[in-house]
Formats: C-alpha cells, sequence, structure tokens
C-alpha cells in the first residue's frame, strides 16, 4: 500500500462520513483557536508590560556613565552591542545634584521620553524637566512658558545664571536610572535643553545608552566584553530598574512568571482539547472497528493503520487552521480592548511558531492514544484476549460473590491503567482546588494600624567605609521636612529610623565588647573559627584590644592575612582620631539608631532604669541596648542565641556566654560622631598622611550623655531587630545632643482611619515631594497591599474558574471513558441482564472504578501534605491538613457522584434497547 | 400442565418502508417439563420466537403469558428477577462474562439473586457436565465446547422452571453437540424442568418430545397436532 493509496483512503473517509468528522473537526478548532488566543495574549502581556516599562527605563539594556576613553569604534567592533546611543550633561544645578543635558537621535529613541505636557526644547534658552527635578528645585509651581533662573555650574566650570523657558514636563525617568554615584555630572539630565546651549567654562561628560548584539546578557558584556566599561549599569526591561547582574535567565523567568496565568489557563484548555479531541477520535475510530479489521486482514501494518486515520486528523488541522487562526486573533483583539493596560494587541509572524507548534503538539498527543487502540484492534479475538489471560493467571476462584463487585474489581486489576487519564484529571482538580485553599487564606487582611500606609525608603544613603565615621551625603532632608510629614492631613504618626555609628569614649575599652571564638573541628578534622561578640564587627574587634607589642606584631603579619590587614587599618584609624581630635580616651565605634520609639513596645526589654521619653528628647538621656550573646554547640550543631533576656538565663545551658556587666542606668556616656560629607572613603591601603587628611575633613561633634535605660533581648525598633550594642535615642534628643544625621533608612507613615481615594492621592503627592527633594523612593502600601489582593482575587476566580473546568473535564473523561467501554462491552451488558441482572447491578460492574479513581487521585495531595510537614520543607503553614483533606475528599466524592450519575445515565440507555439488541453479533 | 404459552405473538422489524415479519401471529403452549424442540430454515424466526417467549425481547404484538402472568406487563427489574430464578438460557455464541471464571459464570444467576448456593447441585451439574478441572479458567481459556457447557451449567444453576436453548449445538462437532445435548436432556428431566430448544438440525429435533417448525414466521407444523399451514 503506497502513500498516494493511502491518502485516498484518508480523504474518501472524511468525505463519506463528513457528519462524524464535525466533533473531531471541532475539536481540533477548538485546539487551534485555543493555541493563537493564549500566544496572543501571553505576547500581548508582555508587550504590555514592555511598554509601560519603556517609560522609566526605555528600550536600552545598559547604560554606561562616562566614556573612560573608550570610543563608540571600539564598542560597535566587540561585537557585543547593536545600537549606541549617546546621552551629553553639561551642567548640574549649582548644590542640587540635579543635570542638564540632551541626547543624539538613537538616545532619544532608546531613552524613548515622554512628555506630559508641552514640546521638547529645540534652541538655547529653551529647557523641558522632570516633575521630580522641578520639586528638588523647589519649582514644584512651575509651568509650561514660565520662565526659570538656574545657576548652573558647568562639568568642571564655573556656575552661572541661566535663565530658561520650561517648554515642557518630562515623564519620569532619572529616578528610575538612578545609580548614586556622586561624581559631577554622573547622572542622566532631568533638564533637558538644545544642544544649542552653551556655557563660558568648563565641559561636558558622555553617557552611551546600549542594545546587546543578539543572546548577549549584561553578565557577558561585565565578563567576556574587551572593552573595559567601569561604569556600566544593566536595565531590566522587565522590571523597569536597574541591575547589577542579570545572566538573562533572570529575565527569563520574570516574562515567563507574567505569562504563567496565560500558561497555566491555555495549558488547562487545550487540555480539554485534547480530551476532546481524544473522545472524538476514539468514538469515530470506533464505528470503524469493521475497515480496520477488514484494512488488517488484506496485510495493513499498524503503522499503516496509524498513518492512513491519522491522516485524517492532519488534514483536518490543515482545514481547522484559518478559521483557529482567525477567531484566536479576534479573541486577543478583545481582551485587548477590555484591558488595554494588561493585554497589547500585536501581532507578530515569530508568534506562528509557538501556535503551530501547540497546535501540532494538541492534535499529536490528543490522536496518539485512539490510533494506537485502533491499530492494535484484533477483530477476530474479542474473546480471546492474550493480554486478559496472561494477567488472569493468579485470579482467585470465588464460590460466594457480589457478582457486580467481582466484575468491577477484576476489571481494575485487570486493566489499572485504563482510568489513568480520567485519574489524573481528577487529581488536577483536587490540587487546584488545594492551591485555591491557599490562595484564599494567603488573602489575610493585615489589621488596620499595623501597616504603615506609606515608607520612603533612603536605602544606601546611611551606608559608611569605615568602622568610626559617618557619611553625611548631599540632598540630606531637614528633620523639620520630616517633620512636616506628621502635619499632612490624614497622617497619624510618622515613624523615621535613622541608623548611624558614633564612638564611645571609654577610658578602657570592657572585656564586654571583645571578640569571642570559638573553633570547631568537623570529623574530616577541618577546623572552623566562629566569631561572635556584641558589637557590630563582624570579622571581630581584636583590635580594641591590641598593646603596642601586638600591633607591631599584627602589622607584620598584615600582607599575609586580609583580616589582619584590615585590623590594622582600623587600628591605625584609631590611633589617628586619637591624635588629629586630641583624645586620650580611645573611640570605640557602635551602632547608634536615631528613631521615633514607642515607649510600651520597649519598656518590657529593660534590664535597668526607666525610659523617660522628656529625658531622651532633651539629650540627657539615651537608651542602650546591650545583648547578652550566648553559644553552644549541640549534636554537631552550632547555636548562638543574642535575644535572651539575661534574667532568664540558664549558663550552664551555653558553652559560651558575654554578659553585659558595663553599662548600667545612670552611666555617663562620652560619644564622638566623625560626619564628613565629601563622599571620601579610606580603604585598607591608605597610608598614614590619607588617614590625616581624611580625619582632618571630619567634623568631630563631642556630646555628653547618661545611660537612661540599658535594654537587652529581642528589642525591636518599628522594622528593625538590634543585633549588636547601639545607643538609642529619639530624633528630637540626636538634635540636642547636635549629632548629624544623613537620610533616615526608613521613614513609616500611618494615616489616621480609611481615606479616600482622592485624599490618599493627595497624601501621596505631599510625601513624594519629600521624598523627591531627599533623593528617597516611596512606596504606597496600601496601594500595594490592594493591588496584592486584587492579584490574589484574580488568581482565585482563576483558580476557581479552572477548578469548575477540571471538574466538568475530570467528569467528561470519566464517563466517556466509561461510555466507550460501555460500547464495547454491550453484549456482555446483555448477557448479564439475560441471566438477571438489573440496572443496580449493572451501575455497580463500574462503579468500583470510579471511586478507586478518585481515592487514588487524593494521594498527590495527602503527599503533598505529608512532605510539607517534614521540618524545613513545609510549604504552607495556612491550611490545617484536617481541615482542608475532608474538604477534599469531599470534592473526590462530588466528582465521583457526578461520574456515576452519567454512567448510570449511559447504562439507563443501553437498558432501554432490548437485551437481544445488547447481545447481538457485531 | 401449561407453565409458559403465546398468544398472537407477532415481531416485525422495520427498516425504512419495508417491514419483516420475523414472528407472525403465532400461538404455541408448553407444558411443564416437557422438551420442545423449533425447527425452521434460516430468517424463519425460531430464534426471534424463542427470545421473545423468554422475554428477552419485546413484541410488536401479542403476549407471552408464564404461569398466568403476561410477561411484558412486568417491569425491567420484575423481568431481571424473572429471569434469574425462573428462566435459564443457552445461547448459541455462549456468551460468558470474559472477568469472571467459568465457576464463577455458573454462580452468576445465583449470586444476582443474592442466594446461596447449593454447591452440590453445582458440582453435580459440573461433574455431569465434564468441565470440573476447567473451572478456575477464564473463559478467553477455554475451547468453544467447554464454554458451551458452562454456558449450560449457568442456564441450569439456578434450577429454573423454563430452559431456552437457542442453538446450543450450532458451534459444536456433531459428536460433542450430541454429548451437550444429551445431557440438557438428562438434566432438566431429573429436575421438570421445561426446555425450548431452537435448532435447525432435524437429528437433535428428533430428540424432543415436540416438534415445531416455523416457516416465515408462522408455525408451519407442530407435532403434537397436524401440519397447520
Amino acid at each position: 500500500m503506497n502513500r498516494l493509496t493511502i491518502n485516498r483512503v484518508a480523504n474518501a473517509n472524511i468525505r463519506v462520513n463528513r457528519k462524524a468528522y464535525i466533533s473531531l473537526f471541532s475539536g481540533i478548532l477548538v485546539a487551534v483557536f485555543l493555541a493563537t488566543a493564549t500566544s496572543l495574549c501571553a505576547w500581548g502581556t508582555v508587550r504590555g508590560h514592555e511598554e509601560q516599562m519603556a517609560q522609566r527605563v526605555g528600550w536600552m539594556d545598559m547604560f554606561t556613565l562616562g566614556d573612560d576613553g573608550v570610543t563608540d569604534e571600539q564598542l560597535r567592533r566587540c561585537g557585543f552591542f547593536e545600537e549606541i546611543g549617546h546621552v551629553t550633561v553639561n551642567a548640574a544645578v549649582e548644590g542640587k545634584s540635579v543635570c542638564a543635558g540632551y541626547y543624539d537621535e538613537t538616545a532619544e529613541r532608546l531613552l524613548n521620553r515622554t512628555l506630559k505636557a508641552g514640546r521638547l526644547p529645540e534652541k538655547a534658552g529653551e529647557i523641558a524637566a522632570e516633575q521630580s527635578a522641578l520639586i528638588r528645585l523647589n519649582l514644584e509651581k512651575a509651568q509650561t512658558g514660565d520662565t526659570i533662573t538656574l545657576s548652573m555650574k558647568p562639568i568642571y566650570g564655573v556656575s552661572e545664571e541661566k535663565t530658561f523657558t520650561l517648554t515642557g514636563i518630562l515623564n519620569e525617568q532619572t529616578t528610575y536610572l538612578e545609580t548614586r554615584y556622586d561624581e559631577e555630572g554622573m547622572r542622566f539630565p532631568a533638564l533637558l535643553v538644545s544642544p544649542e546651549e552653551t556655557y563660558g567654562t568648563g565641559g561636558e561628560v558622555l553617557h552611551r545608552v546600549l542594545t546587546y548584539a543578539p543572546l548577549i546578557t549584561f553578565n557577558q558584556v561585565q565578563r567576556n566584553c574587551p572593552v573595559r566599561l567601569d561604569l556600566a549599569f544593566g536595565v531590566s526591561r522587565e522590571e523597569g530598574k536597574l541591575v547589577y547582574n542579570d545572566s538573562g535567565w533572570e529575565r527569563a523567568a520574570n516574562t515567563l512568571n507574567r505569562i504563567l496565568i496565560w500558561a497555566v489557563l491555555g495549558a488547562a484548555l487545550m487540555l480539554s482539547a485534547c480530551v476532546a479531541i481524544t473522545s472524538s477520535m476514539e468514538t469515530l475510530l470506533g464505528r470503524k472497528t469493521e475497515d480496520i479489521g477488514m484494512l488488517r486482514a488484506i496485510g495493513a501494518t499498524r503503522r499503516q493503520i496509524r498513518r492512513i486515520y491519522g491522516m485524517e486528523a492532519w488534514l483536518l488541522t490543515i482545514t481547522a487552521l484559518p478559521a483557529g487562526l482567525l477567531l484566536g486573533v479576534l479573541f486577543a483583539w478583545i481582551v485587548s480592548r477590555i484591558a488595554p493596560d494588561q493585554v497589547v494587541f500585536s501581532l507578530n509572524l515569530w508568534l506562528l511558531i509557538p501556535i503551530l507548534g501547540l497546535s501540532a503538539l494538541c492534535v499529536f498527543v490528543a490522536s496518539r492514544t485512539p490510533l494506537y487502540h485502533a491499530s492494535r484492534q484484533m477483530p477476530m479475538g474479542v474473546l480471546r484476549d492474550p493480554a486478559l489471560l496472561r494477567k488472569a493467571g493468579k485470579l482467585r476462584n470465588h464460590t460466594e460473590f457480589n457478582p457486580a463487585r467481582l466484575i468491577a474489581g477484576r476489571r481494575t486489576r485487570l486493566h489499572p491503567m485504563r482510568q489513568l487519564g480520567a485519574g489524573c484529571m481528577i487529581a488536577l482538580t483536587l490540587f487546584s482546588a488545594l492551591m485555591l485553599g491557599e490562595l484564599a487564606m494567603g488573602m489575610r487582611i493585615p489589621e488596620k494600624g499595623d501597616v504603615p500606609a506609606f515608607r520612603l525608603n533612603g536605602e544606601s544613603m546611611s551606608w559608611t567605609t569605615e568602622p568610626f565615621s559617618q557619611d553625611i551625603p548631599e540632598n540630606v532632608l531637614e528633620r523639620d521636612e520630616l517633620n512636616q510629614l506628621n502635619g499632612i492631613d490624614g497622617v497619624s504618626r510618622i515613624q523615621s529610623v535613622t541608623p548611624i555609628t558614633v564612638n564611645l569614649l571609654m577610658e578602657a575599652v570592657p572585656e564586654y565588647f571583645r571578640t569571642h571564638r570559638y573553633t570547631r573541628r568537623d570529623a574530616d578534622g577541618a577546623v572552623t573559627v566562629y566569631t561572635f561578640g556584641t558589637l557590630e564587627q563582624s570579622d571581630g574587634a581584636d583590635w580594641l584590644f591590641w598593646n603596642d607589642g601586638e600591633k607591631a606584631e599584627a602589622r607584620a603579619q598584615k600582607d599575609k592575612d586580609w583580616d589582619t590587614a584590615i585590623f590594622v587599618s582600623h587600628a591605625d584609624q584609631m590611633d589617628m582620631i586619637r591624635t588629629v581630635f586630641d583624645l586620650t580616651e580611645t573611640p570605640v565605634p557602635v551602632n547608634a539608631y536615631v528613631a521615633d520609639l514607642e515607649e510600651d513596645a520597649l519598656r518590657e526589654f529593660i534590664q535597668d532604669g526607666a525610659i523617660d521619653m522628656d529625658k531622651l528628647d532633651s539629650g540627657e538621656q539615651v537608651l542602650v541596648y546591650a545583648p547578652t550573646m550566648c553559644l553552644r554547640e549541640t549534636e554537631g550543631i552550632l547555636y548562638t542565641e543574642g535575644f535572651l533576656d539575661p534574667r532568664e538565663l540558664h549558663e550552664d545551658e551555653w558553652d559560651q556566654v558575654i554578659r553585659n556587666d558595663v553599662f548600667t542606668a545612670g552611666m555617663p556616656l562620652d560619644l564622638l560622631e566623625l560626619a564628613g560629607s565629601d563622599g571620601e572613603s579610606l580603604t585598607w591601603e591608605s597610608d598614614i598622611s590619607e588617614l590625616r587628611h581624611f580625619f582632618d575633613e571630619r567634623e568631630a561633634i563631642r556630646a555628653r550623655t547618661t545611660v537612661g535605660a540599658v535594654l537587652s533581648g529581642p528589642v525591636r525598633i518599628s522594622d528593625s531587630y538590634m543585633y549588636s550594642f547601639t545607643v538609642i535615642t529619639t530624633p528630637k534628643g540626636a538634635e540636642a545632643l547636635g549629632l548629624k544625621l544623613p537620610n533616615p533608612e526608613y521613614v513609616n507613615i500611618y494615616l489616621s482611619g480609611n481615606q479616600n481615594p482622592e485624599k490618599e492621592a493627595e497624601i501621596e503627592e505631599k510625601i513624594s515631594q519629600t521624598a523627591m527633594r531627599g533623593w528617597m523612593d516611596v512606596e504606597n502600601q496600601l496601594k500595594e497591599t490592594r493591588e496584592y489582593q486584587a492579584k490574589k482575587l484574580r488568581q482565585i476566580l482563576l483558580f476557581a474558574a479552572l477548578i469548575l473546568l477540571f471538574f466538568a473535564v475530570s467528569v467528561f473523561m470519566q464517563v466517556s471513558g466509561t461510555t466507550r467501554q460501555i460500547r464495547a462491552e454491550t453484549r456482555t451488558i446483555g448477557t448479564l441482564r439475560a441471566v438477571g441482572a438489573d440496572l443496580k447491578t449493572l451501575v455497580g460492574c463500574y462503579r468500583l472504578p470510579v471511586w478507586v479513581c478518585a481515592a487514588a487521585a487524593l494521594i498527590p495531595c495527602l503527599l503533598f501534605y505529608a512532605v510539607t510537614e517534614i521540618p524545613g520543607a513545609r510549604l504552607f503553614t495556612e491550611n490545617h491538613p484536617l481541615i482542608i483533606i475532608p474538604i477534599l475528599a469531599a470534592m473526590a466524592a462530588c466528582i465521583a457522584l457526578a461520574c456515576i450519575a452519567g454512567i448510570r445515565g449511559r447504562l439507563a440507555a443501553v437498558t432501554r434497547q432490548s437485551i437481544v439488541d445488547n447481545i447481538r453479533e457485531l | 400442565m401449561e407453565i409458559i404459552r403465546c398468544e398472537e405473538l407477532t415481531k416485525i422489524y422495520r427498516s425504512g418502508l419495508s417491514a419483516v415479519h420475523a414472528v407472525d401471529g403465532v400461538s404455541l403452549s408448553f407444558e411443564q417439563g416437557s422438551f420442545t424442540a423449533v425447527t425452521g430454515k434460516s430468517g424463519s424466526g425460531k430464534s426471534t420466537l424463542l427470545h421473545l417467549l423468554s422475554g428477552l425481547d419485546r413484541p410488536t404484538d401479542g403476549r407471552v403469558v408464564y404461569q398466568g402472568s403476561n410477561l411484558f406487563e412486568y417491569d425491567d427489574n420484575q423481568l431481571s428477577i424473572l429471569r434469574r430464578r425462573r428462566f435459564g438460557f443457552v445461547f448459541q455464541a455462549y456468551n460468558l462474562v470474559r472477568e469472571l471464571t467459568a465457576h464463577e459464570n455458573i454462580l452468576l444467576p445465583v449470586m444476582l439473586d443474592n442466594r446461596k448456593p447449593d454447591m452440590d447441585y453445582v458440582n453435580r451439574l459440573v461433574e455431569m457436565l465434564g468441565i470440573e478441572d476447567r473451572l478456575s479458567h477464564l473463559p478467553g481459556a477455554l475451547s468453544g465446547g467447554q464454554q458451551q457447557r458452562v454456558c449450560i451449567a449457568r442456564a441450569l444453576a439456578n434450577k429454573p422452571a423454563v430452559l431456552f436453548a437457542d442453538e446450543p449445538t450450532g458451534n459444536l462437532d456433531g459428536k460433542t453437540g450430541r454429548e451437550v445435548l444429551t445431557l440438557m436432556r438428562t438434566v432438566s428431566s431429573e429436575l421438570g424442568i421445561t426446555m425450548i430448544l431452537v435448532t435447525h438440525d432435524l437429528g437433535v429435533a428428533e430428540q424432543a418430545d415436540r416438534i415445531v417448525r416455523l416457516e416465515d414466521g408462522r408455525v408451519a407444523e407442530d407435532s403434537l397436532g397436524a401440519v397447520i399451514l
């Protein structure tokens, strides 16, 4: 039988049984439609998100700040980049870190600069600005057409007054591209001027915006690019922010995560389409038993049978393609109209690959089983089923039995795989229900008042490079500005936390500050040394205790050991501080927290003294967090604990204990803050002259206070736990002590009661203005919570829809599978009826496998809970198995009952025929 | 004493505009314990008559009266109960349940009736039919003759009042066929079972007490009476 003949047989089959093919055609059409619709919607979601993010970070892949002597030619030649655009910064507003400059054509396209109002500058004397820049320049009221005068400092030049006409307000972008690299001109321009704008002095800095060549990632550029790029930053178009590490996988994972909802929905629906195709094909091929038998009798091989009837499915697929594609495109278009923010309607020829691939996969997978069954058919051996006889070897003869149960049991045992598909589907349904339960429990709304409505993040502003000094960057918010947040109508209170470094001036460094070491020898002889102590220095503060001899010894060792080199550097800094500031005491660097304190929350941790807020605010007193550090090794595992209340501590339970025996209430404290704002830093290699220069430039703030109360245990201030020795005071107290503060690490802002959306937006606007002035980020946690809940709700609805769908598909699969079985076994049914079986008995013959299937489907869910009960592997904590498992079991029972009702209906239809019709020879 | 009779029994198969009278106004009465052979050419309606008499099929017209009651006034459940308690049926194609062993197939009607089987009787049947060493096999592992014997044992296991047999020896060679028939006769006469057997084999029919010959769905000859047609 050659290919032509097979094709003819296939074509003839379709022509002759046109009506019978309609259901199969419909299944395939649905599969193509679903493949098209989900592919387009997934692609539209990715595009929609990218377009949103492009407002923030444009279409570039990375950028470099400053040209570092690298030429465009070098960059082009290295093969890592495709497009290169240039951003020129030629000035900054005096003392404000707001840069001005212009783009070339490529940069303009890659940065995707859009305007809120007005137009871009076209000639000298015109300027367009971001709203945040205007706020930072205290020009928030400025509108397009206004004339503004700015003191511009050209790069490396002399400041000059310039008057501009404001031609446009730009959408926010530089905030998202902020690297916090604080050198002159090393920012993207938030003020756009015309290239014709010139200054009397100074030069310019050139930044580049780039796109990668295909298959290049930021990490590859960093590691392998032959052109050395010092200040290169990756841009995640997926997240709309800078990235410092991007292997490409993160982007792919994020994209996958974004389209997950479509993937899950698509997979579930495609699965249903597969079931429909399988079922239609089984039915169709079931009707052709005699044809297939005849073809086999005249010598057709199994492969040829599969090809003949498989060809039908492929011909139908080709026929269904145009209509399916068209319907899918229409669906994606409708979705993009309904949710334009989420899905963008975008056609791309490349999408044909997943569409055709998915459709083909669906048809291939769905037709495989029916074709396999058809090709295995042996029309002459209905009764003499060799597989059945092989399995029957171990059957036990029953003398008394329930016929329905025995027959059903034998069937389940002899054909265990028959119910596999339906079982998997039921398991999927139950698993979806399990997930739904978890999602629903995760929806719990936090108590009002627990969660701050807004949070301002200062991030790295308080970062220090040396143990003794405190960096105070430019653009620090005045304390008054922060306090004004409290005065905004609708704000109930604010809570700011500002960690700084201060030095305790001590006559002698107490043993309490000594770093302890615990040496452990593993079974294989490897020695590990653990350090632990009450000061923040994680590697140890041994240098605090060095005498001259020890210091000299360490200095001799410093080239061999990194830790020692650092320690020597710290000891040198300590000596220099003594010299420069003429100290007799030892400066011990410790953490200090300047925070709005809640007295009630701290009271239970008081070991000594009392909290007097007035005395704290006046600077007369500070609080001291002096932890008790404990360590023990039990069964080879090392435990350290710093949160124990010393009053409840059993020292015999621990191998090593460091107790506070120094700090008591009423003890005087001498504080020294070494503040600097020049952005300079020291390294371990800095020599004596560099150290002297560095500390000469520091402003030394000395303050004398007393310890009001000593705290210990799990002390938390706002969101931060104390973990090492810390001096604690209030912003007012810090001010009274004269301490200089950087921006807070974060500020939590609480609202009084529920505010309506307009009021909330108004409050957010005011908070944002303050935040922008201090280069801080604003998180609207109310909005985030709402979005989170909306997202959860969408997921719940999706899961609920999926469960309903899976439920229907499970019942359909089970019933259609059993229907096929009933059809094949009509003669047996007739026989049973002839010997006196009623409908109930007949239903009994098919009921057991359904229950077995439903019970088996529960197993994965039970296993899931069993796994989550393993310590360390617990995935979910919200739902108790004793609640959820009976619910799942009830659901499995519902599915089984629905299936049995369907099967009963099919059997009732069979019994409406006469027994003779049932047992009539095929 | 009459146990079952049919009155003006008619079965018409319709296909489009044409209609085939498979059984056409047949009225017959059967005495308890009698052995009747229904014969006729292929397509004469003998199997259809047997199906109608045993309640396996419904007539187009007429009725079957079993011990004074019309079978076709019973609902499906009542008919099922009647079939498993009072009737036995031997099929030409054996029709054994392939998932059950020979032994389980034999006990099937008793078990469907939720009764305890009379194992002495069943064992005697099995012994008489010579299938005691094949009892734990599935039907697929039995020869045609063995399957037919299992089918006969199943039909007799519930000690029926009437045994219907549709060409019970049709698929068997002559010697086996004769053996099977002899067995059926022996058991039936021992238990006083009324036997109605359909066959086109005159040799088989001759063993019966009464021969009914059908032609085109009508009784052409009844050896009790004279030639009717």
